[in-house]
């Protein structure tokens, strides 16, 4: 695979603070990155000194071996899409999406096949001369989206644009927008904090966290193992417990854990067993990669706290007896246990973070 | 000319911005007749201006000046950031991104701008009087100069020009508030 875009040591100051520190990442060609962070982390910055609306203060950016420094934004064949669509208000459907074209000097009929084809491909079949002011929210998104494909730019910059949306819209433009994308085998870096949708987009997810880039890595992995204890806590994972924060109980299962590390359990490897019932909890316990082999792993005595359900499954506070309290979460196949109840907990695997 | 100062200002921003924006808001604390008589004091070197039509305009230009700038600056700072920069990602240089975003966007601003500076232009008395030569007069000035000669036809003539400067006024005003409306509206459509 080709690299396109490499990012070097990229640091930006807004005033006293740093926004940016010492970014550096590679992109290769076709590939989506998601960037996800909080709000206030940087990511709509990286974005902006991409597309050259705003230059670093140290650091470099290349496309395509090219260094982009010297180039303003409108020779960097950069595309970006933002938050609120930004379409022209004083042209039509068809105007904005030919907008580019027109900047490229292309011929008039030319780019009527062309804002047509990027019409037909964001689903907007015809709606060349319709008014911007009197379209949808996630029709806005798709002409934007149409108007920044449209001159065919060599990077695709996507800053949060559905985030403005409803729930329902936002999933199927993301769907859409991922089949785009790769439909044309565009490279991208789409900016959000919604978790959902950067796990869905992207093929690699970079965290951004106060300036720094904490991890990047595709999301299967990031999300079996965050690696670190900020991005476990970013992801809002709910059992991660810092060194000095665990348990004495739950260290006694981690006699090798190190001081500065920590731990997350993660909720669907909690298992209850009601008191009463017979069987034998099988669990492994041990941290991800040194598995210790299968036993019959120790188990805890609990009481149910809160169930909440989520549709998809339930999640239910189990608080011990040793006094902290852990999140499970069950399969709606089976009915959880009460409010109340005595249960054993087991708990079949956890993860190391650093 | 309040078109390019409302442009200038529009870019800057923090506290040199309101101290520049006071200044040029000036021309109007000041009483007309000294501008006049302001003009043709300082304008007689090195280039002696004084009697020519093009006095008259500058002098105009001034007092209609604050007005133009009273009204480009909110519409020139409404035009949402993105929209540039929307343009310059699409392969726009800063000119034509102007040329083609925003001067559209805030064309109905300019009319009013204009129309404005016309309205005030038509009524200015003060200054025109100073700098107005006897063969070429503005309105306001003729209309004085036919009653300061009593007699009946110049009677009617100072009548005839009233009534003229009040329908182009009441005109322009018409058109003021159709094209306030059209900024209201958003901005009115291309093509």
């Amino acid at each position: 695979m080709r690299i396109l875009l490499e990012v070097k040591d990229l640091e930006k100051w807004h005033g006293p603070l740093k926004t940016l520190d010492g970014v550096s990442l590679c992109l290769a060609e076709g590939e989506i990155l998601t960037l996800l962070g909080p709000s206030g982390g940087g990511k709509t910055t990286l974005l902006r000194i991409l597309a050259g609306l705003e230059n670093p203060d140290a650091g470099w950016v290349r496309l395509s071996g090219l260094d982009l420094g010297p180039l303003l934004p409108h020779q960097r064949g950069v595309g970006l899409v933002f938050q609120d669509a930004a379409l022209f208000p004083h042209l039509h459907v068809g105007a904005n999406v030919a907008f580019g074209l027109r900047m490229a000097g292309m011929a008039k009929r030319d780019i009527r096949d062309r804002v047509g084809e990027m019409l037909d491909l964001v689903g907007l079949s015809g709606m060349e001369r319709r008014r911007v002011n009197g379209l949808s929210g996630g029709e806005r998104q798709r002409v934007a989206l149409a108007r920044s494909l449209a001159p065919s730019p060599k990077l695709l910059l996507l800053d949060e644009p559905l985030a403005a949306l409803d729930r329902n819209l936002r999933e199927r433009l993301a769907r859409d927008l991922r089949w785009i994308l790769k439909k044309r085998g565009l490279t991208a870096i789409f900016v959000t904090h919604d978790q959902e949708e950067a796990f869905f987009l992207g093929d690699r997810i970079a965290v951004l966290l106060e300036g720094r880039l904490v991890r990047m890595d595709t999301p299967e992995i990031l999300s079996m193992n965050p690696g670190s204890l900020a991005v476990a806590r970013f992801l809002g994972e709910p059992n991660v417990f810092s060194a000095e924060e665990l348990p004495p109980v739950l260290r006694a299962f981690f006699p090798d854990l190190p001081a500065d590390a920590g731990l997350l359990i993660r909720p669907e490897r909690v298992r209850l067993l009601e008191d009463g019932m017979q069987g034998q909890g099988v669990g492994i316990l041990g941290t991800e990669g040194e598995k210790k082999g299968e036993k019959t792993s120790p188990w805890l005595w609990a009481r149910v706290g809160e169930r909440r359900f989520f549709g998809a499954f339930f999640r239910v506070d189990l608080y011990f007896d040793a006094g902290f309290t852990l999140t499970s979460r069950l399969p709606v196949s089976v009915l959880p246990p009460e409010q109340g109840r005595r249960v054993r907990v087991f708990l079949e695997q956890a993860c190391l973070l650093h | 000319m309040g078109l390019c100062a409302a442009l200038f200002l529009s870019g800057r921003d923090s506290r040199f911005r309101a101290v520049t924006e006071s200044l040029f808001m000036l021309p109007l604390a000041t009483s007309a007749v000294p501008l006049g008589l302001g003009f043709i004091l300082a304008l007689h070197w090195p280039l002696d201006l004084r009697g020519t039509p093009l006095l008259v305009i500058l002098a105009h230009s001034l007092v209609g000046f604050p007005f133009v700038m009273r009204v480009l600056l909110p519409a020139l700072r409404s035009v949402p950031r993105d929209l540039r920069e929307a343009a310059t990602t699409l392969g726009a240089s800063p000119w034509t991104s102007w040329w083609r975003v925003e001067l559209p966007l805030v064309l109905p601003a300019v009319g009013v701008a204009a129309l404005f500076a016309f309205t005030v232009s038509l009524g200015e008395f003060g200054a025109s009087l100073f700098a107005v030569r006897p063969e070429l007069a503005t309105l306001p000035v003729s209309i004085y100069r036919y009653l300061s000669h009593p007699g009946p036809l110049n009677y009617a003539k100072a009548m005839a020009m009233g009534v003229w400067l009040m329908i182009m006024t009441a005109g322009s005003f018409w058109l003021i508030s159709r094209l306030m409306g059209l900024m209201r509206a958003g901005g009115a459509q291309d093509e």
